[in-house]
């Protein structure tokens, strides 16, 4: 099963002779485009090429801390700073590549100070940019970042001085579409407090950039930087900058045959879908998340497409049984339009590759799965995302629907809602009720479910070298199980369930974050046990790894207690054997839910005044194959942010 | 949660205390609509004692809106928070619902309407 595809750009040569080179620009095409995990993946594929290379080093690095993995690749900086530092500045002005490291070195110590703050990396950052504009002056670009943080590090008049180094510098203005001849001009311009010339030079920039996001939001970050060096920052300059509009869309979908009621008849289709394109015109919305039912799942993704947007896809369950149970009952022509729209997304992710079987949480699931990557996409963007609802206002919340999704939706501010009662007042009853019969064999047909389902966060953890200890450790080691189940009793929430056979754990929660808060609790206390005082001759270590899904739940037939079943269990189980000892890893869809749970703690919090720190990050550690050839997955680093405590 | 009820002549004030939201939104919208199937088409939600309402909360007052409509009848709120108010007023669904100030204009706007 494939769990996500993307729609690719370019054919890639990924084979043994690609070159250095090639392996560069594909990872510099997916991180332009805002790609970093992917361009992570390809960079440790193209190092496994060619360990040696300079430049895929540090796009290997660049892609590493793109996707959050800050402390690490600050420690691969700072190596390679003092490795190489001596011998570029002492190189010839003529040696190819050296000004090209020494800018590119310079980013990313930026990049690291813009994320962490550690004035070492500033000062690093700013003298790196400074010796790459002295040996090259054409590289303007450069040289308005290094006059940038030579401002910040308070010398405003030789800043000033290298701004208008830069503007004088060229023969004439940049070319039409050469955003970053323009952007740099913008800056300099800014750094000189000429807001005219800075908005005009802006505005160029842009008109050169179209609808690549990544460059607008980068773009917008470093003018943002302009504020905390005590330069003004413009709201008109900030405004030609402004990140898309990212809406997650919650749909109700065409009525079924057997309904017994109308709520979306095939005759409100125009009026719905005239609904969301003035919705989406209101909201500007540039990239959309949805599911593709049909109905208004596939009217919002029609009108995205329709207006340039790009479409990302959840779908809940296998693509067969999602087209015979929520696409093919409404006729023909929606497959079609469905599969149209299939091929034109930008992405297509499966919260389970299961099947349906009846079972109305999956839509709950994809519902949440669909909100976390919204969230964590507008995070990328410097955004926050609309929820936008076709729904019927006189219904209940059943799980899985347009009111079910907005009841887990945590900012009313950015809800926008389509009301079908409404949009049928607008149309004659007669054409409401005129509603072509559909053929009996496309009538749906739940499979009976043989146990149920539900939504569960799941652990798996193993100690680390139990298989090594002697005879005369175990009673050493099970004092030392029954100690840290003490120090952990009345700290973490009830389990629903809670096994152990020997050296292994199998935990279950309802949620994500209590999940979350459980693991490195686990890991937290079992580093803190010493094991002189148990007489064993190493620290307690677990691998934990960590999962969420859909699973059947049951009463086991040979021990009679309650347990979990399918799919994502032996999931969960997978990701254990991978990570590293004393860490906690997770799956994609862990921290998806991860995500919108704590979205909505932190909005709950801000509505009554509170504050509501982030608790936990995530580092993304690519795409690992998975124990017993479970096929590959993204799999995700969970740590306690610095200063929280549990 | 909490939901004082009390009748004012036809109209039955409500009143939920603390927070609305997803755990909570489930008892309101079943105590609403055992209302409403009883009959009763006058109701005020007093929100003086409502510290926080989410999504979940305000989907249950617009489906209770809609319905009261439906039977012709009508839905205020009122003794809405400072910080309660100003997000209505910003998502703009305060102009779906009649809100008052205090629980006398709420129930008097009633009696007009009747």
């Amino acid at each position: 099963m494939v769990f996500a595809s993307y729609r690719e750009e370019e054919d890639f040569p990924t084979d043994d002779a690609t070159g250095p080179a090639e392996w560069a620009r594909q990872i510099r095409f997916r991180l332009a485009d805002g790609e970093c995990f992917r361009a992570y993946d390809t960079a440790i594929t193209a190092l496994e090429h060619h360990p040696g290379d300079n430049a895929l080093r540090l796009l290997y690095t660049q892609s590493m801390l793109r996707t959050g993995a800050l402390e690490d690749a600050r420690a691969a900086l700072g190596a390679w700073y003092r490795e190489i530092l001596p011998d570029t500045v002492a190189a010839p002005p003529d040696q190819p590549g050296v000004t090209d490291t020494l800018g590119q070195l310079g980013e990313l110590f930026l990049e690291c100070w813009q994320r962490a703050g550690n004035q070492e990396d500033l000062q690093r950052a700013r003298d790196l940019l400074l010796l790459s504009f002295r040996r090259d002056p054409r590289r303007q670009r450069t040289g308005v970042t290094a006059a940038t943080l030579t401002h910040l590090g308070g010398d405003h008049r030789q800043a000033r001085a290298l701004a208008l180094e830069i503007l004088h510098g060229g023969d004439s203005d940049p070319e039409a579409g050469d955003f970053h001849g323009w952007f740099s001009r913008a800056l300099a311009w800014l750094l000189l407090e000429d807001r005219d010339r800075a908005w005009q030079a802006l505005r160029q920039a842009v008109a050169g950039v179209g609808d690549h996001y990544p460059t607008v939001v980068t773009a917008r970050q470093e003018v943002e930087r302009y504020g905390r060096t005590g330069l003004p920052l413009f709201p008109e300059i900030l405004e030609i900058l402004a990140p898309p509009t990212v809406v997650l869309f919650a749909g109700t979908p065409l009525d079924p045959p057997g309904l017994g009621s109308v709520r979306f008849p095939p005759a409100l289709e125009a009026p719905v879908a005239g609904a969301i394109a003035r919705r989406l015109d209101q909201l500007e919305a540039r990239i959309g998340y949805s599911s593709a039912a049909c109905g208004s799942d596939l009217l919002f993704c029609e009108a995205m497409l329709a207006r340039g947007g790009e479409v990302n896809l959840v779908l809940p369950f296998a693509l067969e049984d999602f087209i015979r149970h929520r696409v093919r009952y409404a006729g023909e022509h929606w497959e079609q339009r469905f599969r149209r729209v299939l091929d034109a997304a930008h992405s297509v992710n499966y919260a389970t590759g299961e099947r349906y079987l009846g079972h109305d949480i999956l839509f709950r699931y994809a519902n949440q799965i669909l909100m976390g990557q919204a969230m964590m996409r507008s995070a990328f963007l410097s955004s926050e995302p609309y929820l936008l609802a076709v729904w019927d206002l006189m219904l209940s919340g059943e799980q899985g629907t347009a009111s079910d999704f907005i009841d887990h939706w945590p900012d009313i501010l950015r809800l926008r809602l389509v009301d079908l009662d409404e949009l049928r007042e607008q149309v004659p009853e007669s054409a409401l009720n005129a509603s072509p019969p559909r053929p009996a064999r496309n009538r749906l047909r739940h499979a009976r479910a043989v146990l149920p389902r539900a939504i569960k966060a799941m652990l798996f953890a193993d100690v680390v070298g139990y298989t090594r200890l002697a005879e005369e450790h175990l009673p050493g080691f099970h004092a030392l199980l029954s100690e840290l189940v003490n120090r952990l009793a009345g700290r973490h929430p009830p389990l629903d369930k809670l096994e152990s056979w020997g050296d292994a754990i199998f935990a279950v929660l309802p949620g994500a974050v209590a999940m979350a808060e459980y693991a490195l609790l686990l890991q937290q206390t079992a580093a803190d046990l010493e094991p002189g005082d148990f007489a064993l001759p190493s620290r307690l270590q677990f691998r934990v790894g960590l999962h969420a899904g859909p699973v059947f739940e049951a009463r086991d037939p040979l021990t009679g207690r309650p347990n979990v079943y399918g799919h994502h269990v032996n999931q969960a189980a997978r990701i254990e054997p991978v990570a590293a000892p004393g860490q906690v890893y997770a799956s994609e869809q862990f921290v998806a839910l991860l995500q919108a749970e704590e979205n909505a703690a932190r909005h709950a919090a801000e509505a009554t005044g509170q504050d509501y720190p982030a608790r936990f990050e995530f580092d993304y550690l690519g795409i690992l194959p998975l124990a017993k050839r479970y096929g590959t997955r993204p799999v995700y680093h969970l740590k306690l942010r610095r200063g929280v405590r549990l | 949660m909490d939901i004082h009820q009390q009748h004012q002549d036809q109209t039955i004030v409500l009143s939920p205390q603390g927070r609305l939201d997803s755990t909570t939104a489930g008892e309101l919208e079943k105590h609403l609509l055992g209302l409403l199937d009883q009959g009763q088409t006058q109701l005020v939600v007093d929100f003086i004692q409502l510290d926080y309402i989410s999504s979940a909360g305000l989907r249950v007052l617009l489906m209770a809106a809609k319905r009261v409509k439906a039977t012709r009848g009508s839905l205020a709120l009122c003794c809405m928070k400072d910080s309660i108010r100003e997000v209505f007023e910003m998502s703009g669904f305060d102009r779906i619902f009649a809100i008052y100030d205090s629980r006398e204009d709420a129930t008097s706007a009633m009696a007009r309407a009747t």
